[in-house]
């Protein structure tokens, strides 16, 4: 059963505006610093419960691509964690040197997605938007 | 890089006050007649501590110097290794004093170094050096003003630093410098990669490892890669901004000899072109200051071997990597207990910027 409202992504957001306005002015020294971190980590999770459940399903989907798995489904997280395994395994034995193109695409966008939740802003991430 | 946390205040260990009444005494033993003045705790980190003192001599003169310590008897400090072991090559501080006084006698752009006190002692490793007056913090070398014109003599400068840095006669530096050619150092990264890996997979509640694609197609591209036959010397190991005392004029010293090593010199010029050095100026590739053809002209005309710049492009993807797994490593400290710090946890999200770069890297070469 959903919890009520406010959802956690409405949480998250009025502690992270707690702390940017009301609690930094506050501050001074090292706490500065801390309260910053501190938001940017709110803002992280915020963006995690948004998109971090279809960022994971995209790349279990071109995970099986890659590695020729589309039969078998896709459903748990420890599915992804295989395929990663696997996929961490073979490029380093090197089994998937003939298919390195294939590999960077696969891995590049994967980790636009990673890097749309951790850091949006990084340049470069803009980069590899071709921004 | 926030260094201010740690377990200090809750681990037996000098109080500031008894920290500046030691080395009172220890200044007063060492220097002529006088006494010490100002004494100023600078930065405070779970690993070293930087303090400011003058020396007032009873003749009138006054000599600004720094104090370099390990807070010694604190217990672990996370900074010393994971499992126990050791994650790092950095040297103690009287090796790090030892390697600074050969540097010095050299010629190098480097303090001098008064004296040099052991790990046993009371104080802890430290050691005493000319405190050098300047600019440190990286944002603001590369934005005020005041350095305009350093900016633009600093990538030549660089390359001039480094060849005769790189020149030093090994048979001068201090016996237990590590050794870390290539690859050692790739496999010391490999380890530590693997290590923290393994750590979440079997003793955190997520139960799992951590998987990164990306640095492993950069490992694959370093082993295709690899430099052959590199001369080897004396690397200062962190060479870049934020390790430079600066004024108008351009450097004017050269801090923190502690991942000194003898290998590839190259090494230090690849690190000092990482993006993460750049501070947002990308279109100046060496240190967010300059270009890389400035670095390697002021190296070459400086007696340094002729740069070959895929060499150099190796050891900045190898760098880019390595600092992608210091950010794996630095939220690890606080997983795994060894310091109590949220800011270290949030650094291990910053993994992934240095997995985005090094595609791009390892696609241009």
């Amino acid at each position: 059963m959903p919890q009520d409202r406010a959802s956690a992504e409405e949480l998250l957001g009025g502690v992270e505006a707690f702390l940017r306005k009301d609690v930094l002015p506050q501050l001074s020294g090292a706490s500065i610093y801390k309260c910053r971190v501190a938001a940017n980590i709110l803002s992280i999770v915020q963006r995690e419960l948004a998109l971090g459940n279809g960022a994971d399903s995209t790349e279990l989907q071109s995970l099986q691509k890659l590695l020729g798995r589309e039969g078998e489904g896709f459903d748990t997280s420890s599915r992804l964690d295989d395929l990663n395994a696997e996929l961490c395994t073979d490029i380093r034995s090197g089994k998937l040197d003939e298919q390195r193109d294939g590999v960077m695409n696969h891995v590049r966008s994967t980790l636009q997605d990673k890097l749309a939740i951790a850091n949006p802003k990084y340049a470069g991430y803009r980069e590899s938007l071709g921004e | 890089m926030n260094k201010g946390v740690n377990k200090e205040d809750t681990t037996p260990g000098l109080s500031d006050s008894e920290v500046a009444g030691l080395l009172a005494e220890e200044a007063a033993a060492y220097f002529p007649a006088g006494k010490a003045e100002n004494i100023e705790k600078m930065s405070g980190g779970a690993s070293r501590e930087t303090w400011s003192f003058d020396w007032q001599g009873a003749d009138g003169s006054s000599t600004g110097l720094i104090l370099r310590r390990d807070p010694g008897n604190t217990g672990s400090t996370g900074e010393e290794g994971w499992r126990g072991g050791k994650t790092t090559y950095s040297l103690d501080r009287t090796t790090e004093a030892e390697l600074q006084r050969t540097v010095y006698e050299a010629g190098g752009l480097v303090a001098k170094v008064h004296f040099a006190l052991p790990e046993n002692h009371t104080l802890g490793g430290c050691y005493v050096m000319d405190r050098i007056e300047g600019e440190v913090l990286a944002p603001r070398i590369l934005r005020d003003e005041a350095y305009s014109g350093a900016r633009l003599t600093m990538a030549r400068q660089c390359g001039e630093i480094l060849a005769g840095l790189h020149a030093v006669d090994p048979a001068t530096l201090p016996k237990n410098l590590v050794q870390m050619p290539v690859q050692p150092l790739v496999a010391y990264y490999r380890e530590l990669l693997d290590g923290i890996s393994e750590f979440y997979r079997d003793n955190t509640k997520v139960g799992r490892p951590e998987y990164h694609p990306a640095f492993e197609l950069t490992f694959r591209w370093l082993e295709q890669n690899m430099p052959k036959d590199a001369p080897s010397g004396l690397v200062h190991g962190d060479f870049r901004n934020g390790n430079f005392v600066v004024g108008p004029e351009g450097i004017r010293a050269v801090l923190d000899w502690e991942l000194g090593h003898v290998g590839d010199g190259m090494e230090d010029l690849g690190w000092l072109c990482v993006r993460a050095w750049r501070f947002g100026q990308h279109d100046k590739p060496v240190g967010g200051f300059g270009q890389r053809e400035d670095l390697f002209a002021g190296y070459e005309d400086a007696g340094g071997r002729k740069v070959d710049p895929k060499v150099v492009h190796f050891w900045e993807v190898l760098g880019t990597l390595k600092w992608g797994i210091i950010c794996m490593f630095q939220a690890y400290k606080h997983l795994s207990g060894l310091i109590d710090s949220f800011e270290h946890m949030a650094i291990g999200r910053r993994a992934c910027e240095n997995e985005i770069d090094l595609l791009k890297l390892i696609e241009e070469a």
